[in-house]
């Protein structure tokens, strides 16, 4: 029997939101003190009016709803997924008053698309955008990458085991250290240290390539955002192709790597365990998924004849190969390139990888490549069964982080997200179908949606119909959540609905 | 005594976190070594 949810469990899923929304609402005051520095008037002026409208909004819930009672699994699966659409909401309010998206849809996929650590984008005339509007957008990826709930976690919400089941609800199974505000901390630690790190070398990089250094300094703190939370929004219309910069894309491919590595692994190798680095079934699964889908790439592209020298065959090659499989989404050739220069085979390559995405506990979308390795493992072991004597008791191991020994629960796990994500990405592809595009162009841009990548063959553009970019929207966000807290949001509105009191 | 011994705890946590760091970094590297070949090895069987 399913029971109906009464006053109080609305009112605390309410409060927590409520809560979050203040959260966004002081992020706001980062992008409008960048406005007043740089003598932007105008944009000042929306932040200021978004904020104000952001704050009364989440003060006002938190006072509705105010209660001390602790979060359940489901208040705090539904608080994880409703927050990351109410955030998306009040993100979009400064992005609609910039001018540069048509209708207020376009800002609200932008943010989303910015959240979700996507990177598909909707805005109009990029290169004239104010400083702090373009700031805004990779600020959302930062914050989307590490985690709207591990901000919160961080800054604003008590550590109780209802805030450890909101930080699982938003696709992190892993808690790195005993304590889940511990943990969260420990997230912005190594983001922090990276981000000093990757934004003087991507700084030193972009003088080198000829930009004046208030630009360089600029650029190279949106890139970094965007390549180590796997993001792919560039501050330039162009992405990353506008630099024409070798340095500066060695250094981003460098950083998508490790945006897209395990945050537990981070903390063990860190702390002094090195050898994680060659036993870890996931860094193990990246090598050999890289490997093959940059086979199929590869072989694609030479057999087309694409490229007449192998210098810019493997720079453009291996960059759009690790951009889709770090789920970054930058991109040094057009939208479509792909489709006219790379054909199918190269397009069905950066799918896979697309498909497949990271590591969990990174900043990655994707079906991942834990699952990846646990299914193989999987298989092989059933394989191994048929061969030995009956009587023989076969243990399987995977080792990431520790040795666990694979059971059933791990491959059930595995199978229904690696299924989910099948499924989404169908969603998607049959939606791109529907509004005219092949079979191969809506699959590459549902892939790039769900698996919040961001690369697009062309049709992500302002012009789309209003369904795909809905569409897209759902995807990335589930995406992002990796379903989980979305089924328990669907089990929540089905009691409301059909649940007895 | 019992700053000293903090000083040198802190020192070795440190010291461990800019190894971690390069080990990681010359992981990424090895990432790229490897697709590096892994293209240049298509690109002279099939051309």
């Amino acid at each position: 029997m399913i029971l109906r949810p009464d006053l109080d469990d609305y009112k605390v899923i309410g409060y927590y939101i409520g809560k979050l929304i203040v959260g966004i609402g002081l992020l706001m005051s980062i992008p409008l003190v960048m406005a007043l520095a740089y003598g932007e008037m105008k944009p000042a002026v929306d932040f200021v009016f978004s904020m104000s409208l952001t704050l009364f909004a989440g003060y006002l819930l938190t006072l509705i709803c105010y209660t001390k009672k602790d979060l359940a699994t489901m208040h705090a699966m539904s608080v994880a997924s409703i927050s990351w659409v109410a955030a998306m909401f009040v993100s979009a309010v400064p992005l609609f008053l910039s001018g540069h998206y048509l209708s207020y849809l376009d800002a609200c996929f932008e943010a989303m698309s910015g959240y979700a650590t996507t990177g598909l984008t909707l805005v109009t005339n990029l290169d004239h955008m104010a400083n702090s509007h373009n700031f805004w957008r990779h600020l959302m990826m930062f914050v989307g990458g590490q985690g709207i709930v591990v901000i919160a976690l961080t800054f604003l919400i008590k550590g109780t085991a209802g805030a450890f089941r909101m930080y699982v609800g938003e696709a992190r199974e892993e808690k790195i250290l005993p304590n889940v505000i511990a943990t969260a901390r420990f997230i912005w630690l190594v983001s922090i240290v990276y981000l000093i790190i990757g934004s003087v070398a991507l700084s030193i990089s972009g003088l080198i390539g000829g930009l004046k250094a208030p630009k360089a300094i600029f650029d190279a703190v949106c890139l970094f955002i965007a390549a180590f939370d796997t993001g792919g929004f560039t501050p330039q219309s162009q992405n990353i192709l506008f630099y024409h910069n070798i340095y500066l894309e060695a250094i981003t491919v460098s950083v998508m790597l490790l945006g897209a590595m395990n945050f537990a692994l981070h903390y063990a190798v860190w702390t002094g365990n090195k050898r994680e680095l060659y036993k870890n079934i996931e860094i193990l699964t990246l090598f050999i998924t890289m490997a093959a889908t940059l086979s199929i790439v590869s072989s694609g592209l030479v057999v087309r004849g694409v490229y007449t020298n192998a210098v810019s065959f493997v720079s453009k090659a291996f960059y759009q190969l690790i951009s889709g499989h770090t789920g970054t989404g930058y991109c040094t050739l057009y939208s479509r390139q792909f489709v006219n220069e790379w054909g199918q085979l190269g397009m069905l390559g950066l799918t896979l990888a697309m498909a497949i995405g990271g590591s969990v506990c990174s900043t990655t979308g994707a079906i991942k490549v834990l699952r990846i390795g646990i299914i193989y493992k999987a298989l092989r072991q059933d394989v191994k069964k048929l061969i030995i004597p009956d009587t023989a008791v076969l243990v399987q191991k995977v080792h990431n982080i520790k040795d666990i020994i694979l059971d059933d629960k791990h491959v059930r796990s595995a199978a229904i997200i690696l299924i989910s994500y099948i499924s989404l990405y169908l969603v998607g592809t049959i939606a791109g179908m529907l509004c005219g595009n092949s079979l191969s162009e809506a699959s590459f841009e549902s892939v790039s949606a769900a698996a919040n990548v961001g690369l697009s063959c062309g049709i992500t553009s302002p012009s789309m119909p209003a369904l795909l970019k809905i569409v897209y929207m759902f995807q990335m966000w589930a995406g992002r959540l990796e379903f989980i807290a979305i089924f328990a949001l669907g089990g929540m509105i089905l009691a409301t609905l059909k649940g007895k009191k | 005594m019992r700053d000293k011994i903090k000083t040198k705890i802190l020192a070795k946590s440190v010291l461990k976190g800019v190894l971690g760091i390069g080990a990681e970094i010359l992981l990424t590297l090895v990432f790229i070594s490897v697709g590096v070949v892994v293209c240049l090895l298509w690109w002279s069987i099939i051309k």
